[in-house]
């Protein structure tokens, strides 16, 4: 009997030797659709990466597929879910931003950046708390931190501040 | 019967009154906001399904856990331990919402419940007991059926048991807090139905940061919480570096491997962090133990299909006796219960209860020397090349977890980063393709 993951390693291997064909085939009519002016290459992979099917959009299969593999292993559906993390302090009037992707540990799972926004990025001047807003659709639950660079004055060095947010 | 069958056995009856009876169902929802969904039932669904995962034949006319009022009497014979308390105290409340007759001090049902207060550990006379049994009745302090009111469940909750302490109908307050079933539910699709993921966050200036990190390794669990956990023992080291392997044995009756009505036992996979990572006690800013099934499970026939989270345990300021207690738990059962239904399931076992059952260990051992044990974070260190999961030594069967969900969710994050880097390629150039004709368009 195969396996979930069996029956999807197949899949990825059919669809692997059909991929610069469909791939070919199908950019040219995504690319007389998608013709939003502010629609450009990194609004696409975010839309893809955070669940939202260009197949239907767009009819950029080689998306569809993908998700659907996604689905087939994980069962995972594609439902946005926002997780607010505990109160984070920075120095008054800062200017705030994320060293990098928030780690599960060292060497394993991560949220990238851009799935994860400081609210807000730009403190009151007299304003030092912050959170973090972190799409968790797909990751697994768990507890990710990583660091934000804390960004004052001209000429003084910014301070570093570890985070985390933990996803139920 | 053990006392967390009684406990189950008093959940069961109230789901059962609040499925034929909407008026119930209301009121039980003002403590259990999960029964506001007029579709939230699992006490049947739970019973038929232990019932098939138990090797002798189990008369299926028979319940598997006592009826209400044998449930009560068996809880006048246990004197509650622990976070039992608090379980106790809280399934009475909803108990009282359910059946109104329990809240008339001359009823059976009244006198019944009054007997399960009045143990040696909660209350020692059947005045106090019946006094104890009207707070928590009481209708005043309690949110309105919308769940507005005075205040919210967690100010209820406080407001119930500062006043039964002031009263002096409690003596001790330890391991009270937080109230019970308080974990708030996240759905998240699941491989075979809906996996619910259970949240909890308490704020406590009760214990230090050093003393709550020393009840986080998963090895004081069963010290500390023996009516649930029957074994979490330390098989080793994990697949990665850090990462420990436990073995976990749940059960509503730990004392009775035979009797026990619900039982379960899987793997689990920990890895312990302090942030910042190279932190020690003395600066770290929060301890996090991050769980997981482990290689290998859910083999073939577990009855737990996911169980992860985590318990963090984080300072809210410099001082060492504020603190942000967090556990999050993503659970699913061989069995395709509804995200609601298992979250009751959950409020029902103590499950998901870890915040609570922590703060009292660690509360109730403040000042032992030595109490619990150091947190095992390990310093950072990157995966060995090639560190991919193996089934060596393992007596349970690998191809059950090739297809479970824990597996593939690694393997989707990897396909995932795959496909997003073939994307964030292709769609470099549709993006390059679509501002050309954009432009020819234009022109």
């Amino acid at each position: 009997m195969s396996s979930r993951a069996s029956d999807v390693m197949q899949g990825y291997a059919t669809l692997a030797s059909s991929l610069l064909g469909r791939w070919g085939a199908h950019a040219s009519e995504v690319a007389s659709k998608v013709d939003a002016p502010e629609y450009d290459a990194a609004r696409a992979v975010e839309d893809v990466t955070a669940c939202a099917s260009l197949a239907t959009e767009g009819g950029l299969l080689l998306a569809a597929e993908a998700l659907e593999a996604f689905a087939t292993l994980a069962g995972v559906a594609c439902e946005g879910n926002i997780e607010t993390s505990q109160r984070f302090h920075a120095p008054a009037g800062a200017a705030l931003t994320l060293t990098g992707p928030l780690v599960k540990g060292p060497g394993l799972a991560s949220i990238p950046a851009s799935a994860i926004t400081i609210k807000p990025s730009q403190l009151a001047p007299t304003d030092t708390e912050f959170t973090l807003l972190v799409d968790t659709t797909g990751r697994r639950g768990a507890t990710y931190y990583g660091t934000v660079e804390a960004s004052t004055a001209a000429g003084t060095p910014p301070v570093t501040i570890w985070v985390w947010v933990t996803i139920p | 019967m053990s006392e967390l069958d009684g406990l189950v056995g008093i959940y069961g009856a109230i789901d059962q009154v609040a499925r034929n009876d909407e008026e119930s169902r209301a009121e039980v929802s003002r403590l259990l906001p999960l029964y506001r969904d007029p579709g939230l039932h699992w006490y049947d669904d739970f019973q038929t399904w232990l019932r098939g995962s138990r090797r002798e034949v189990v008369d299926p006319g028979e319940p598997l856990f006592p009826q209400l009022e044998p449930a009560l009497r068996e809880l006048a014979k246990v004197d509650p331990r622990g976070r039992m308390q608090a379980r106790r105290l809280f399934a009475l409340a909803v108990a009282a919402r359910a059946f109104p007759k329990m809240r008339k001090r001359r009823s059976k049902l009244g006198a019944l419940a009054a007997g399960a207060l009045r143990t040696g550990r909660l209350v020692d006379s059947e005045e106090s007991a019946q006094a104890l049994l009207e707070l928590l009745a009481d209708e005043e302090t309690l949110p309105n059926l919308d769940g507005s009111g005075p205040q919210d469940l967690s100010a209820w909750w406080k407001h119930l048991i500062e006043t039964a302490h002031s009263a002096d109908l409690i003596s001790d307050t330890t391991g009270l807090f937080p109230r019970p079933c308080s974990g708030r539910l996240v759905t998240v699709p699941g491989v075979a139905g809906p996996v619910a993921a259970l949240k909890t966050e308490f704020v406590t200036e009760e214990i230090d940061f050093e003393a709550a990190t020393r009840f986080i390794d998963p090895a004081n669990w069963q010290r500390c919480m023996p009516h649930f956990w029957c074994d979490m023992t330390e098989l080793g080291r994990g697949r990665l570096p850090g990462m420990h392997l436990y073995r976990e044995v749940v059960s509503t009756d730990c004392a009775s491997k035979v009797g026990a009505r619900f039982e379960a036992e899987t793997e689990l996979e920990f890895n312990f962090q302090w942030i910042p990572e190279t932190a020690t006690v003395a600066n770290a800013q929060a301890a996090v133990a991050d769980y997981q099934l482990a290689y290998g499970r859910p083999a073939l026939l577990d009855l737990i299909c996911v169980d992860e989270g985590s318990l963090v345990v984080a300072r809210l300021g410099p001082g060492p006796k504020r603190l942000l207690i967090t556990t999050t738990k993503r659970i699913q059962f061989s069995f395709p219960f509804s995200s609601k239904a298992i979250a009751s399931i959950m409020c029902a076992l103590g499950y998901a209860d870890v915040v609570g059952d922590l703060l009292y260990c660690a509360a109730s051992n403040a000042g032992v020397p030595d109490a619990g044990t150091e947190f095992p974070a390990a310093p950072p260190t990157a995966p060995a090349p090639g560190a991919a999961p193996r089934c060596a030594g393992r007596t349970s069967p690998c191809s059950p977890c090739g297809g479970g969900p824990h597996i593939a969710g690694q393997l989707v994050q990897d396909m995932a980063s795959v496909w997003a880097r073939v994307l964030r390629e292709g769609a470099t150039a549709v993006g390059r393709g679509t501002r050309r004709s954009g432009t020819g368009t234009r022109t």
